[in-house]
């Protein structure tokens, strides 16, 4: 059986609704007032139901009147649900909060690249957006790359300035040594892939000599810049750019100095990095340090190399990679660096 | 070498520059000074005082208690040396002075007597190299006076660093002329006169190798008489870093610092018949001046007497004929020998000295015979005696007309700026080059000689030889500074090769990304490494002047390194069993009768300890030999399907040793060796605690998973999944039975397959394992239907069933 939905059954079945809902706390208690009213049996749904049972001419307007009613009495229940299920949600969302200040759990152990290494990918890249190409040679190197093309002649004291360690050769009348210096590769380039050349090539060396200061092996940088017209104006631009690229805009001084394998040759100075030239232990209170060695190709060697000094001229330096990566991060002792003590080491990631 | 400021400036009188003026321009002109010392400095402190009062020791009967006078007050002094006496001027060191040798005074009794300060010696004060009792100063000097005025000690020694193509600077007359040009300043001219008396000499002296002694001279001092130098001639000698010997000596030394070129006194009355350079004769012996004796060779130049070698040529004198007490009549050598010879004699016997230095550099022939003349006068001053008429000589001074051209525009394009006619005149005749007319063109061929100028070095500049060798010095002179600093406009050329990724920093980032910290050690390793490697002898590559026997060799691997700095730091940090260790580096081998050994860029790999970085949510399980192999796998990653096969070699654990190679168009590649580090191996390296698993990989390999990456597509159907689970002996290898399945599945759309457990165990048969799988089906062009991942399925169970006796569980 249905009821009529007569006016005044709509405004008492309202007034029942009202009663419920403002005495109905918390969400199961609404969601009991929802179905005694809006329920299969609840008394909105047999009010709308007795719609059917009218004469047809009153059906449309008691319909629209139950449908009125119960479409305003269900939002306005549903929303205090909705309401409440929105707070029970927040709350649980709440609940046991994380100590985000425990620890984080770390992705695996830390690694990283020698301090060396970093110094030296710096530079490829400096020296990369100059266009320099990366060449390579080999660490055991025969006299006559290591020296003679290099215009050491043999028997002469300039080879006093690089201790060498020499290789036992398996074959007669070689004379083999452990590189002094990245420069053989300046003449195995060139005479591969002859004028004009652009090359850097990072690498290993060798000095029969160790003490603090000296390392039997180390790490250099070799430059070499060999096209028409190549100055040594050419040299100091390309070396203060790297200064400048590498420590920061510093002055860096061009002094005479000599190596065999250029003409004329010079040694860099950049302003200290640690006392920005006020003077201090590490420049030895000149507020200079030496950086690098550099000079214009010699003629001979370029001749060894079986380029036309007439024609092309160049450039070529070389840097203590070690040197600059002691500069770069300030260690103040070279053998940190063959120590392989993994707590000067781990400073470097 | 050490040069003396005053005794340039005795040279060059004309520089009037600072110390520190002349300092920095030597400094900016190549001449690199690498200290300043004052020899004052070393006096600081010590005054001349008056002796007072003399009295015996109360307890010592060697020693004297005096009193002396510093200007200012008495001081109780207890001296012991002998010639102490009243009314003495003597050096007096006050308590806080330092003396020389480092000691610092201070006041204390001696014996029971309080003594405040001490009454020095020369040698004492380093001003003389040996001395008897006090030094007696000239009695009219005024107590007080600071020691260093009294005796005129006032100098800036400089060491210079000198580069070995300037042999000129190796003297002070060079470095007169030397700061003559940088301060452009007349020329300093040394021109020496002697006074000759007495009959002439009724030596000879010959070259009979006219090739490596082109000119031998001497000359013949009778009547001298040996003994210590005047003190003022010490004194500048041991500031000078040369210990004083005797007059005669003393003067050869003093000469050889100021003209740089070396001298020899034999005492005549050793001598025996002619004296003749000559090569020795194999097996010739000579006994030298520093006690050694030394079996000549064939290749060795020496002077001889009627009697054998009295000198090893340019190198040192002999000590059968060394001046001494009883010396009285002097032949005083100065010859010219060839560099070469004189560098290898030098060499091959360890030796190096103050004259080989000179004469491997090359000496000033031009000035042979002033310095003959020069020290022949001073030894006379020094010892007195009288120099024979005549010089004695053989053979002559080769002859130089070299002359070279400098084309300024040349000068211009390789300094990077104009270059004018008159500078390059005038920086190089500053530096006694001469410009010339010539009429000479040897290399007409080459452009631009018309309008050069042509120069002809100085004799003491044997360096300049071509046309760059004057460029440089006319930008030396006018200074590095004015040079102006541009960068190149030279556009780089049309790029021809492929742009390639670079390998090694790939894989380095790679491992360090993966938690590996690079080390990089020396690249040596000993004999011992390469027995616990097992490598055969005969491939490495030996040093023949090693530093030590740890250095001996090249090193054939990365691994023995890396073991070290795992002991080193176990050392450091006992509690860190944690490491993760890589270094990339060459490694060598002799693998045949070529030129050059193999170098091979290769990566070593050390894991060991816990698999997580310790936090309070790890479970604190340490790596066992799949970590590794995964770090390995993924390097190896694009390299396609590697095949590990087990590998024994001696370093590692015969239960975790395998060799992993990858198979290219080109035939197998081998990436290298991995495993477990041998419990021997680990004991022989001094490593405690837990397994070390350790990796050692060919760059040549893994550097063609550096490659740039194909794109295949994606499907856009969806994908099958389906597990399988099956029994199977444990002889099959993992690999091969994935391999089966990727082969079977290919004719099925199987996109991938994974093991996802291997269990052993309850329910599986002795000598049996269970794998899991989990296959993923997936055609390219349209959804698969069941019952075609189905007849897949039974496809790869059947082929599972053939090739491995796998049985499917249930």
């Amino acid at each position: 059986m249905s009821d009529a939905p007569t006016p005044e059954a709509l405004s008492r079945a309202e007034a029942e609704f009202v009663a419920a809902e403002g005495q109905a706390q918390g969400l199961e208690e609404l969601l009991e007032v929802r179905s005694r009213f809006f329920g299969p049996k609840g008394r909105i749904t047999q009010l709308a139901r007795g719609v059917r049972e009218l004469d047809p001419a009153d059906r449309r307007q008691a319909g629209q009147n139950v449908n009125r009613l119960k479409r305003e009495l269900e939002t306005r229940l549903d929303h205090r649900i909705r309401a409440l299920e929105e707070e029970a949600r927040q709350a649980e969302l709440r609940k046991d909060p994380l100590d985000l200040t425990l620890p984080g759990r770390p992705p695996t152990y830390r690694g990283g690249l020698h301090p060396t290494t970093r110094a030296i990918e710096e530079m490829i890249e400096i020296f990369g957006h100059m266009g320099f190409d990366i060449a390579t040679g080999p660490e055991v190197e025969t006299d006559w790359y290591n020296f003679e093309a290099l215009n050491f002649p043999p028997d002469h004291p300039a080879r006093d300035m690089q201790d060498t360690f020499f290789v036992a050769p398996r074959q007669p009348n070689t004379r083999l040594v452990l590189r002094t210096h990245t420069s053989p590769v300046q003449v195995r380039t060139m005479l591969a892939e002859g004028a004009p050349c652009r090359i850097i090539s990072p690498g290993r060396v060798f000095r029969c000599d160790s003490d603090a200061t000296h390392s039997p092996s180390f790490f250099q940088i070799e430059g070499l810049w060999v096209d028409e017209g190549i100055s040594m104006a050419h040299l100091k631009g390309v070396l203060q750019s790297f200064i400048n690229a590498m420590f920061g805009e510093r002055p860096a001084r061009f002094r005479p100095s000599f190596f065999p394998f250029v003409e004329p040759g010079v040694e860099v100075d950049m302003q200290c990095v640690f006392c920005d030239g006020a003077g201090c232990r590490v420049c030895k209170r000149t507020g200079w340090l030496e950086i690098l060695g550099a000079g214009m190709v010699h003629p001979a060697v370029l001749e060894s190399a079986q380029i036309d000094p007439e024609k092309y001229t160049g450039f070529a330096f070389g840097l203590g990679a070690d040197r600059v990566a002691m500069l770069a991060y300030q260690v103040d002792d070279l053998g940190h660096f063959f120590r392989s003590d993994l707590r000067v080491l781990e400073q470097f990631r | 070498m050490k040069a003396s400021l005053e005794w340039i400036r005795e040279l060059l009188p004309e520089l009037k520059a600072s110390p520190a003026a002349v300092e920095r321009r030597l400094n900016q002109s190549g001449v690199e000074v690498a200290s300043v010392e004052r020899p004052q400095d070393a006096l600081a402190g010590v005054v001349v005082a008056e002796v007072r009062a003399v009295r015996p020791h109360p307890d010592a009967d060697r020693l004297r208690v005096t009193e002396v006078y510093d200007g200012e007050r008495v001081h109780q002094v207890v001296c012991g040396a002998p010639n102490v006496a009243e009314g003495q001027k003597v050096p007096f060191a006050p308590v806080g002075t330092e003396l020389p040798g480092g000691l610092r005074l201070e006041a204390r009794a001696i014996r029971g007597v309080e003594s405040s300060g001490m009454l020095c010696s020369a040698d004492e004060l380093n001003l003389a190299n040996e001395s008897e009792g006090l030094l007696v100063l000239k009695p009219r000097l005024k107590a007080g006076k600071p020691l260093a005025e009294a005796l005129k000690v006032k100098d800036t020694v400089l060491e210079l660093d000198l580069t070995p193509n300037r042999a000129d600077l190796l003297s002070h007359i060079g470095l007169a002329r030397e700061l003559a040009a940088l301060f452009d300043l007349p020329l300093p001219v040394r021109k020496a006169k002697v006074r000759e008396g007495g009959p002439p000499a009724e030596v000879t002296v010959l070259s009979a190798d006219r090739k490596r002694c082109p000119l031998y001279a001497a000359r013949l001092i009778r009547g001298v008489r040996l003994g210590p130098s005047p003190l003022h001639v010490q004194q500048r000698l041991l500031a000078l870093g040369q210990r004083p010997v005797s007059n005669v000596v003393d003067a050869t030394n003093l000469v050889l610092l100021e003209l740089g070129h070396p001298l020899h006194a034999f005492d005549l009355n050793k001598l025996k018949g002619e004296v003749r350079a000559r090569s020795a004769r194999g097996g010739e012996e000579i006994r030298l001046l520093d006690g050694s004796t030394k079996t000549l060779t064939d290749e060795d130049l020496v002077i001889a007497d009627g009697r054998g070698p009295i000198a090893l040529a340019g190198v040192m004198g002999g000590a059968d004929s060394e001046v001494d007490g009883s010396t009285r009549d002097i032949l005083l050598e100065s010859a010219l020998f060839d560099p070469r010879s004189v560098r290898r004699s030098a060499r091959r016997h360890g030796l190096h000295t103050e004259a080989s230095h000179r004469f491997e550099r090359g000496v000033d022939g031009a000035q042979i015979r002033t310095a003959l003349n020069a020290c022949a006068a001073l030894i006379v001053e020094l010892a007195g005696g009288e120099v024979a008429k005549g010089v004695l000589q053989d053979g002559e001074l080769p002859t130089s007309d070299l002359v070279v051209p400098l084309r300024p525009p040349r000068a211009g394009m390789l300094l990077g700026q104009r270059v004018e006619r008159s500078e390059i005149r005038k920086n190089l005749s500053r530096l006694g080059l001469k410009a010339v007319a010539t009429n000479r063109v040897p290399e007409t061929k080459l452009r631009g000689f018309e309008d050069a100028v042509w120069f002809r070095p100085p004799s003491w500049r044997t360096d300049l030889n071509r046309e760059v060798d004057l460029i440089e010095e006319v930008a030396r002179v006018g200074g590095y500074d004015r040079i102006p600093t541009r960068m190149p406009d030279v556009a780089p050329p049309v790029r021809t090769r492929r742009f390639a990724p670079r390998a090694d920093l790939a894989v380095k980032r790679e491992l360090a990304g993966m938690g590996f910290q690079e080390t990089l050690s020396l690249g040596f390793c000993s004999g011992v490494d390469a027995e616990r490697f097992g490598v055969d002898p005969k491939t490495l590559v030996e040093l023949q002047n090693p530093l030590g026997e740890e250095t001996r060799y090249l090193r054939f691997s990365i691994l023995p390194a890396l073991l070290q700095v795992a002991r080193f730091n176990q050392d450091q940090l006992p509690s860190r069993v944690d490491l993760r260790l890589f270094e990339m580096g060459r490694t060598f081998a002799w693998r045949g009768p070529t030129e050059q050994p193999d170098e091979h860029l290769r990566v070593g790999l050390l894991m060991r300890g816990r698999r997580h970085p310790p936090s309070w949510g790890s479970d604190g399980a340490r790596v066992d030999a799949f970590d590794l192999k995964g770090v390995v796998d993924r390097l190896s990653a694009s390299l396609g399907p590697a095949s590990v096969e087990p590998f024994e070699c001696p370093h590692l654990h015969p239960r975790a040793s395998a060799r992993i190679t990858v198979a290219r168009d080109s035939g197998a590649v081998e990436l290298g060796l991995f495993g477990q580090l041998h419990p021997d191996t680990m004991a022989a390296y001094g490593l405690e605690g837990p397994e070390i698993f350790v990796a050692d990989l060919a760059m040549d390999g893994l550097a063609r998973a550096v490659h740039r990456p194909a794109f295949r597509g994606v499907s856009p159907h969806p994908p099958a999944q389906r597990d399988l689970s099956f029994v199977v002996r444990k002889d099959q290898p993992a690999a091969s039975i994935l391999a089966t399945i990727r082969k079977t599945g290919r004719s099925f759309d199987l996109e991938a397959v994974s093991l996802f457990d291997v269990y052993e165990g309850a329910n599986v048969p002795e000598g049996h394992r269970s794998l899991a799988v989990a296959l993923t089906y997936r055609a390219p062009d349209r959804t698969l239907k069941a019952d075609e991942v189905e007849t897949a399925q039974a496809e790869v169970v059947r082929a599972l069933e053939r090739v491995h006796g796998a049985r499917l569980r249930g």
